[in-house]
């Protein structure tokens, strides 16, 4: 078996390609390619991926197409948008190529099916961006001891991460022209997954609510700054989410969880991950120490890939968060709990 | 009013006939020696207004150990007695929930004040009851709703409320289950075995500090429930989902399934966004100091050794004594107390219902 992938990338509109992409390029089983522009692709996005190409020693192309035709790649991470991924990936997978991809996965269940089913019928692995609520440093051992069952069987769990740093790293004005959810859509799915995990179950049913008080763009277009959504699991488990972009300058996110399980409680308080703050003027700054949530993500996609596994963020759980996030949307829109049965 | 105060009658005035003067410091009757009534006595110590003159409880052995161990020269076991009583200005109901709308109607008909544990009374419908009799007696009566003496809530309160955070957008209260219920200990008597018990019980606690902070009462709830530990027959755990008239969303719980030894649930934590920042009270940091023992954790001094300006039962017993002697109006109202109740009876439908609910506050 080769053991080494030859990887690409795919789209630099997104600032996080720069994350997934130094990662998989970093590491020791893949070899770097070439880099290629997303379809309709901006100067901006352009002109990054050419800049990092230029700086890798890679060629840049404007056509994804023509950097598939020319390189036989083994991987590739894509971040574009949630609109171009369903055929973009389909089509990768068709090509019998491994995708990890940047979030939202899908706008719709309907168009995450499309992608899926070609994933699922090449065999190929997929993996995406969903990093924090696994594989953080205090995500990581949580998780493990609660699968020891160290507080024996899970009964409640909620989970919060109120990002900072609006209006700034808000949706652009014409991004929220399209999108049909905003903050839940970028956040929901860690909750989705660490509820997953937590649990061992999927989602039953959803009770949503959407606030749009903070920015004026987002409530021009009746988009969420805030969402909290109380979720009943399957087998019986229950919870809340909460997620959200606040207007605060803030040294990283507000990310936590808390279980309350049959014999014990369980509480993450940074997972984000173990930190240093670093104070220094115009604000402070949070140094996560020790391997990057993103670094270990993309190593188990890497591994993955190279083993024929199913990496810990999987197809399934993509499917998962696309469902829940689409009865999210329908709650809130509709005022009513949300079964999944029904999406 | 101040903290001081000499044994002296305080004209002030009259709401009726029968309430034409008042003494400083008000003389008050204990009405019940269970659980939390260890605190109130202790609390009247503090005070500096009131002074705790009798104890009356059902159970003579126990009413009589209770009035020994905190000083109390009376005891009496008939409330009647009590509300005879010429002595006695005040009483301070801390009996069985159940209990509690008929003593409060019973002391306001006797032309006595009395703060009353929450909650002020079993169903909404009792409230207003409650809040028809202590009108028409012209005596003051207050729901005791320790969490706002408290100087950590209260200060998220009114930090709110300076505008710190801009307009609140989002408020979750979290956690707050010092005790929890075992198979031999759960409340059989109070809670009439309704299953949601527990979230009309302590969500009169959260329900109140919510409301206080967000200026109004929520028009949607939805409830979410676990059963928790099958040897006791009530939920254990309920979350309630809630969006207010001016959009404001909250989640408000009431918990004991968390087991004792998990320290940070002990204590209440809060979070309010607001459109210009955020506040955020952490259970685990704001106890300043924990004991770690092979069980778990525990904080030393939960509900103890506070210092007099610091605690909170004093703090409510201090107010509400003040208003007595200065004729102003308790900052709990009654009928503020009934919408509470109100809308926990919705978060309660929407447990059984599964569905979204509304409130009616009218």
């Amino acid at each position: 078996m080769n053991r080494t992938l030859n990887v690409g990338l795919i789209g630099f509109q997104h600032g996080h390609q720069r994350d997934y992409g130094t990662a998989l390029i970093r590491h020791a089983a893949t070899r770097l390619q070439a880099m290629a522009a997303e379809p309709e692709a901006s100067e901006f996005s352009l002109e990054a991926g050419r800049t990092w190409a230029l700086e890798c020693g890679v060629p840049f192309y404007d056509n994804c197409h023509e950097m598939l035709e020319r390189h036989k790649l083994d991987a590739v991470s894509v971040a574009v948008t949630a609109k171009q991924n369903p055929g973009l990936v389909g089509g990768l997978a068709s090509r019998r190529i491994h995708v990890f991809c940047e979030k939202p996965v899908a706008e719709s269940p309907a168009e995450f099916e499309i992608m899926a089913e070609k994933i699922s019928a090449e065999g190929t692995v997929f993996s995406f961006a969903a990093a924090v609520s696994v594989f953080s440093n205090t995500f990581r051992p949580a998780l493990a001891r609660l699968r020891r069952g160290e507080i024996g069987a899970p009964r409640v769990a909620h989970f919060r991460y109120l990002q900072g740093n609006g209006p700034e790293y808000t949706l652009s004005e014409e991004s929220c022209r399209t999108a049909r959810m905003a903050e839940f859509a970028n956040f929901g799915p860690y909750g989705i997954i660490a509820f997953n995990k937590v649990f061992g179950r999927l989602v039953e049913s959803v009770m949503a609510r959407f606030a749009s008080a903070l920015y004026p763009h987002y409530q021009k277009h009746n988009l969420e700054d805030l969402a909290v959504v109380s979720l009943k699991m399957e087998g019986g488990g229950v919870g809340t989410i909460t997620v959200g972009r606040t207007t605060t300058p803030q040294c990283g996110p507000d990310v936590r969880l808390q279980v309350m399980g049959s014999k014990g409680f369980l509480s993450i308080e940074q997972g984000n991950g173990r930190a240093l703050t670093l104070t220094r003027n115009p604000k402070a700054r949070r140094l996560v120490y020790g391997a990057s949530p993103v670094t270990l993500l993309i190593d188990d996609f890497v591994q993955a890939c190279l083993n024929r596994e199913t990496p810990e963020i999987s197809l399934e759980q993509a499917r998962s968060c696309v469902r829940v996030q689409e009865a999210v949307l329908r709650s809130a829109t509709e005022g009513r709990p949300i079964f999944l049965k029904e999406i | 009013m101040t903290l001081s105060g000499s044994s002296a009658l305080v004209s002030r005035a009259p709401r009726n006939d029968a309430m034409k003067a008042v003494r400083n410091p008000v003389r008050v009757a204990q009405i019940g020696c269970n659980g939390v009534a260890h605190e109130h006595a202790r609390a009247h110590r503090l005070t500096g207004n009131t002074v705790l003159a009798v104890v009356c409880d059902i159970d003579v052995r126990k009413g009589e150990s209770f009035a020994t161990r905190h000083s109390v020269p009376a005891f009496c076991s008939d409330f009647d007695q009590v509300l005879k009583r010429d002595d006695i200005d005040m009483v301070d109901i801390v009996t069985s929930d159940h209990t509690h709308a008929d003593l409060v109607i019973r002391a306001a008909q006797a032309g006595k004040h009395a703060l009353v544990e929450k909650p002020l009374a079993m169903t909404a419908l009792e409230a207003g009851k409650i809040t028809e009799e202590v009108e028409k007696s012209g005596t003051l009566a207050m729901c005791a709703q320790m969490m706002r003496w408290d100087a950590k809530y209260r200060t998220v309160v009114e930090q709110v409320h300076a505008g710190a955070v801009g307009r609140p957008t989002y408020v979750q209260i979290w956690g707050g289950c010092p005790r929890f219920w075992s198979g031999e200990n759960w409340p059989e008597a109070a809670s009439g075995g309704r299953e949601d018990f527990l979230l009309f019980r302590e969500g009169v606690h959260w329900m109140d500090l919510l409301t206080w902070l967000i200026g109004e009462y929520p028009d949607s709830l939805y409830t979410i429930g676990h059963p928790g530990d099958l040897d006791v027959p009530l939920w254990e755990y309920f979350s309630v989902n809630m969006r207010f008239p001016s959009g404001v969303l909250a989640l408000g719980e009431s918990n004991r399934v968390v087991k004792p030894g998990n320290f940070p649930f002990v204590e209440t934590g809060m979070c309010v966004v607001g459109t210009e920042g955020t506040i955020a009270l952490e259970p685990s940091r704001q106890a300043g100091a924990w004991i770690h023992q092979e069980e778990g954790f525990s904080l030393p001094g939960y509900h103890v050794d506070m210092h007099p300006i610091d605690d909170r039962f004093a703090g409510e017993i201090r107010h509400f004594a003040d208003c007595i002697l200065t004729g102003e109006t308790p900052s709990v109202g009654l009928d503020h107390s009934r919408r509470v109740l109100v809308a926990l009876e919705s978060a309660a439908r929407s447990f059984r219902s599964g569905n979204v609910e509304g409130a009616c506050y009218e």
